[in-house]
């Protein structure tokens, strides 16, 4: 018999708590981010500039006086918002391409694996800066462009479940039914790919997230959002003087992609 | 593709070379002489035809070809990902293998849980903690530079860091797969050592996956190039690229996205070809013949 290896042994709660914990934590931030901004844009306060931890000002100011407590919240709404609809996007373009090529033609299906390695191949950063260059990336282009580039994942796991389950009993006895294929794909087969289209859209997020932030930080990102990329980006001209204002927003997105990552591989086992 | 995205921009060139204060006709000139007044369609043709001569354009800023910025730049962000995979390569390895090698105690998981960090941090955090704790705090390690062996360290950590778990995760996992073959059974039932039969025989079978990831990471290597250069004030090709969009130079910016993918469509060459090696059973060429 195999033994199980330590890891496989230790119960691990703490981490999904802990995971699970922070990722409400965020959720609430985003969801209630106008009742819990202690302080709103137009209280920023030259005066306050880079001031550090106070009671009035928990995580500082930044340079222009303004909160950073309340940027981070705000940060959270824009963040989540960005992740979500690109993975939503992006699932819903995998789910709809990935049934039609497995419904119609086998000429569509290896145009589509063909389609689909090319543009995986190419590396979406480089879509982005040709982009960041042309237009100011606001966030609704952001949103169209991460999902153009990040729906051939979901459409080939799609593709390759579906092939897998067209061969269950079920199916036959749907077709005997006479059950139109488009019918069968989409009430018998599809209810089949939520779990492992689950996980795949918990690591969509993080991937997102980090996408977001680090196209910010170079300073391509969306510009009249709040954005915790951004706030790192203009904290880093005051590294020495105060560390904190890039510090701080680092450790959330650092925090968050490892709450998603967590959940991922708990959602996988 | 480039060319198009490009030069679909609402503000041009023209306008940060020149200024705010230039004429219009000024403008008109200095548009005639870089074909911009031209229609997309003719910039495109004009634009491969030079491509095909190995001739990349002129940087609107620098005044110079930009072939040339991008050799003089390319140097640099090669021995920076070089050293960075090479450390990833490494240590990912080798933590791999010891994480297999202890699957029974306690430290397996140690390692398990600084993978999951390392492939969680983001680097654009990590860089300025290092700088913050190496050379701020212990003043051991400079924050910018790179002519010394010294410079390299943060940079290179700095790159490698999500490489290095990656590797790990995914050396472990091949390595627990390999396992349960066959041939482990029959290597440990020579009585050759546990620790042998997994370097020996078990890490060589793994190699493959390990590969395929190394070669996947391209694009984060070159985020993380972008990033890392930012930090740190590197000369590479991420510092010039930034520069350039930032100054809306589309020569320069178009001659570094090519010449990004050209790169990695050179990576993916080298793989397949390294694959081979690997693993005697893969066949580039005879393929057909066997079915």
């Amino acid at each position: 018999m195999k033994k199980k290896t330590f890891y496989e042994r230790s119960s691990k709660k703490w981490e999904l708590f802990f995971s699970i914990g922070f990722l409400l934590l965020i959720l609430v931030c985003a969801v209630f981010a106008d009742f819990l901004v202690p302080y709103s844009f137009a209280d920023s306060n030259m005066s306050d500039k880079l001031c550090g931890f106070s009671r009035e000002h928990w995580l500082g100011c930044d340079l222009y006086g303004m909160d950073l407590l309340s940027q981070l919240i705000l940060g959270a709404r824009s963040s989540l918002f960005l992740s979500l609809s690109v993975v939503f996007l992006t699932t819903l373009i995998g789910c709809f391409i990935g049934s039609i090529v497995t419904l119609y033609s086998r000429v569509l299906d290896t145009f589509f694996l063909q389609l689909t390695e090319t543009m995986m191949a190419l590396p979406s950063i480089l879509v982005l800066l040709c982009l960041g260059s042309l237009v100011e990336l606001g966030p609704i282009t952001l949103i169209l462009v991460l999902s153009f580039t990040g729906w051939m994942g979901p459409a080939r796991l799609v593709r390759a479940k579906l092939l897998e389950c067209a061969q269950f009993d079920y199916v036959l006895s749907g077709r005997a039914l006479g059950v139109s294929s488009l019918r069968l794909t989409f009430r018998y087969l599809l209810p089949n790919l939520y779990p492992p289209l689950l996980v795949t859209s918990v690591f969509g997020v993080s991937g997102v997230v980090l996408t977001e932030a680090t196209l910010s930080f170079l300073g391509l990102g969306p510009q009249n959002m709040a954005s915790w990329g951004l706030l790192i980006h203009q904290g880093r001209s005051v590294l020495f003087e105060a560390p904190a204002l890039s510090l701080v927003p680092g450790a959330i997105i650092f925090l968050l992609i490892l709450s998603l990552n967590i959940l991922g591989d708990r959602l996988k086992a | 593709m480039t060319v198009i995205l490009l030069r679909v921009t609402p503000g041009d060139a023209v306008d940060s070379l020149l200024g705010d204060y230039a004429s219009f006709e000024e403008k008109n000139i200095l548009r005639a002489k870089l074909g911009l007044d031209k229609g997309i369609g003719d910039q495109f043709l004009a634009y491969i035809k030079d491509l095909f001569s190995g001739n990349l354009g002129e940087s609107l800023i620098y005044q110079r070809s930009v072939l040339s910025l991008i050799k003089e730049r390319f140097l640099g962000t090669l021995k920076l990902a070089f050293f960075s995979v090479s450390f990833a390569f490494f240590v990912g390895v080798g933590a791999g293998v010891l994480a297999v090698f202890w699957r029974e105690k306690k430290r397996a998981s140690l390692i398990y849980f600084f993978s999951l960090i390392g492939v969680a941090i983001p680097n654009f955090w990590l860089g300025p903690i290092l700088i913050l704790v190496f050379s701020l705090g212990l003043n051991l390690l400079p924050v910018s530079g790179y002519t010394e062996p010294a410079h390299y360290v943060l940079p290179v950590l700095t790159m490698g860091s999500s490489l290095v778990a990656i590797i790990t995760k995914m050396t472990s996992e091949s390595l627990k797969m390999n396992l349960q073959a066959d041939y482990t059974r029959t290597a440990r039932a020579k009585g050759l050592s546990s620790l042998y039969t997994l370097l020996t025989h078990v890490l060589k079978n793994s190699f493959i996956p390990v590969m395929t990831i190394i070669s996947l990471q391209f694009s984060v290597l070159l985020t993380g190039a972008l990033v890392t250069e930012s930090i740190f004030d590197w000369p590479g090709l991420g510092s010039l690229v930034l520069e350039a969009l930032r100054n809306r130079d589309y020569p320069l910016v178009q001659g570094c996205v090519l010449f990004f993918g050209f790169c990695y469509t050179l990576v993916s060459l080298f793989t397949d070809i390294v694959y081979v090696f690997l693993d005697p059973r893969i066949s580039l060429v005879k393929e057909k013949e066997i079915f």
